[in-house]
């Protein structure tokens, strides 16, 4: 859970131990506490004069106050770093206006069996290749399938030095529970643990993740939810990195329920047949919904046309931060050579 | 120590008075009738992206129509990571793009301009509680610093909210009141615009999620609100405004160079 930082822990200028239990005594614990009271009032409170009572607050701002940036620096920083991470996938790329946008969250959702793994499986292979970049998959099912990238990167020619090589650049996570993806992210931001040209981070799944508190009242779901939102956001800017976490869609027919007015209407209308739907809805509730930067709806096509042994994905952008391309569409194959 | 009788001010304070700020009016009129003005407060809110119709709004700020007037700087807050960089950039060249110079201007270099207008904006990554509360209270001192800035933008106003929560949740209404009061009490002070995005399930009200009905409540010290609706099956998006005393609904689309207004 997260606190506000307290002050006691800051070792600030001025603060010493009997100022800082004189604030404490009057439930000034936390620095915002300390930055809404009154600066007159502090000065009465801790004896301290009033610009010492001012540099306490500067320091403060100094140390959690967020930096300014320019935008002459956001435009360098554009033009010099880059800002999408290709998929290896040409017309996922021109989908996504060249690739998995870098310092954003991605989300994959679709139903189950649709092929998000597959496709998470294929990008983290072929971001691998790219540079020198490092791939950190994070498993929350215990599915990710070495096998399955070795078959693919066998049907692409691949010999055992360079596959060992590329699958090095993979680094897979067994997570288990939200606390330890937390605890994960947190060392990854803080730089205790050092993954060198860390550049996509995959979550498959989340979901998984957050069904032990569905029903929780406390919402500490909710909690530890926004928490790695934060740090995801934090990550992907400072390191440049892509996230990209896998949600699911569920499914389900709904008689789309009807009151006793409507029924009554309809009856004396030529249309009786009750309105079977089938609704769609992607996990995580309502808080999620809007966090990603970027969704794309995986969809498995049953019955298409398709060659022996292949599949056809149909990959849709259902919601992005760049508006026009709402609703755009690609399709990919996926078979023994993996996803294309 | 006996209660002051006088307010004291601090020195961030007087020289906000002492400034004497130009007060900025009709801005941003494809949207807003008859235009925004200083201490106007604008709510937008909806269920999809809000990154496309800030860009606009951000761009006109910093590139205004009209050559002969005056450019508004802008300070954003991005606090939930949504707000696309790249698009706005692209958007603004194109918009430069667009413009219609004189023989004369011709010769001005046109990363030139841009360059001048990107550096009337400002911003904030912001990525937890914590720094949020520190930067709204540093605000009387950023402003202070840079006097340009005309136009608050916090996009979203409610990203930290869940990770506030613990065994006592707090209404989320007041939630944003109280958030509300703090950054007005410095955008009052410097005679901004402030502009701040919700989702739309965020309120504690079940019928907050919808306009139409007028019975929103304009959240206290909100004068317009805006609700931004997906788009339609023609790609026009449909924007219903809400003030004090008016109620309309405004259609766009998006072109290559950002939106167009109907």
């Amino acid at each position: 859970m997260i606190t506000m930082q307290k002050l006691k822990y800051l070792s600030l200028t001025h603060l010493s131990e009997s100022v800082l239990k004189r604030l404490a005594q009057n439930h000034i614990l936390t620095i915002i506490d300390f930055l809404q009271e009154d600066v007159q009032k502090l000065s009465t409170l801790t004896k301290l004069s009033l610009s010492e009572i001012l540099s306490v607050r500067n320091e403060i701002f100094t140390k959690f106050s967020a930096p300014l940036i320019n935008g002459t620096t956001l435009l360098s920083r554009i033009s010099d770093t880059r800002t999408v991470l290709s998929t290896g996938i040409l017309s996922l790329d021109s989908l996504l206006n060249g690739g998995i946008p870098v310092g954003y969250i991605t989300e994959l959702c679709g139903l189950a069996g649709s092929g998000k793994t597959q496709l998470s499986l294929q990008l983290a292979v072929n971001c691998a290749r790219q540079d020198t970049n490092t791939i950190l998959y994070v498993d929350t099912k215990g599915d990710f399938s070495a096998i399955r990238i070795q078959k693919i990167l066998d049907a692409n020619g691949y010999s055992h030095k360079d596959m060992a090589e590329l699958m090095y650049k993979i680094r897979v996570v067994h997570i288990w529970t939200m606390e330890d993806l937390l605890e994960l992210f947190k060392s990854v931001k803080n730089e205790t643990l050092d993954i060198a040209h860390l550049a996509l981070i995959i979550v498959d799944s989340l979901p998984c993740l957050m069904m032990q508190f569905i029903g929780d009242e406390n919402k500490i779901g909710l909690n530890l939810l926004n928490t790695l939102v934060n740090y995801s956001r934090f990550i992907g800017n400072k390191f440049n990195v892509g996230i990209v976490y896998i949600n699911v869609q569920t499914r389900w027919i709904d008689n789309d329920i009807l009151d006793m007015e409507d029924e009554q209407q309809l009856s004396s209308s030529a249309l009786k047949e009750p309105a079977y739907i089938e609704k769609r809805n992607r996990c995580l509730g309502r808080y999620w919904q809007n966090i990603p930067a970027v969704v794309l709806l995986v969809e498995k096509l049953e019955d298409s046309p398709a060659e022996k042994d292949s599949t056809q994905i149909k990959v849709t952008v259902i919601n992005s931060n760049m508006a026009r391309n709402v609703n755009s569409q690609c399709m990919l194959t996926l078979n023994a050579f993996g996803v294309t | 120590m006996a209660a002051t009788k006088f307010k004291i001010e601090s020195g961030v304070q007087l020289l906000a008075r002492l400034i004497k700020k130009a007060e900025v009016e009709n801005f941003y009129t494809d949207l807003f009738q008859p235009g925004l003005r200083s201490d106007d407060v604008v709510e937008i809110f909806g269920s999809i992206s809000f990154s496309t119709i800030l860009i606009d709004v951000i761009s006109e700020a910093l590139l205004p129509k009209q050559m002969n007037e005056k450019p508004l700087g802008v300070l954003l807050f991005n606090t939930v990571g949504q707000f696309n960089y790249t698009d706005l950039i692209n958007t603004m060249r194109a918009k430069i793009e667009s413009f219609k110079y004189t023989n004369e201007d011709c010769l001005i270099d046109k990363e030139n301009i841009l360059q001048k207008a990107l550096s009337n904006l400002f911003i904030l990554e912001i990525y937890d509680a914590t720094q949020m509360y520190a930067t709204i209270y540093n605000l009387d001192n950023i402003l202070a610093n840079k006097q340009s800035i005309s136009l608050l933008i916090v996009d979203t106003l409610t990203a930290f909210y869940w990770s506030e929560q613990g065994f006592k949740i707090s209404k989320m209404d007041s939630y944003i009141k109280n958030l509300l009061k703090m950054i007005q009490k410095v955008s009052k002070e410097y005679k901004l615009i402030f502009m701040y995005t919700r989702p739309g399930y965020f309120g504690s009200s079940k019928d907050s999620d919808n306009l139409e009905t007028c019975e929103v409540q304009v959240s206290e010290g909100v004068n317009i609100t805006v609700q931004l609706l997906d788009k339609n099956s023609t790609g026009v998006y449909q924007v219903n405004v809400k003030t004090v005393d008016s109620y309309y609904k405004k259609c766009f689309c998006i072109l290559d160079n950002g939106i167009k207004w109907q």
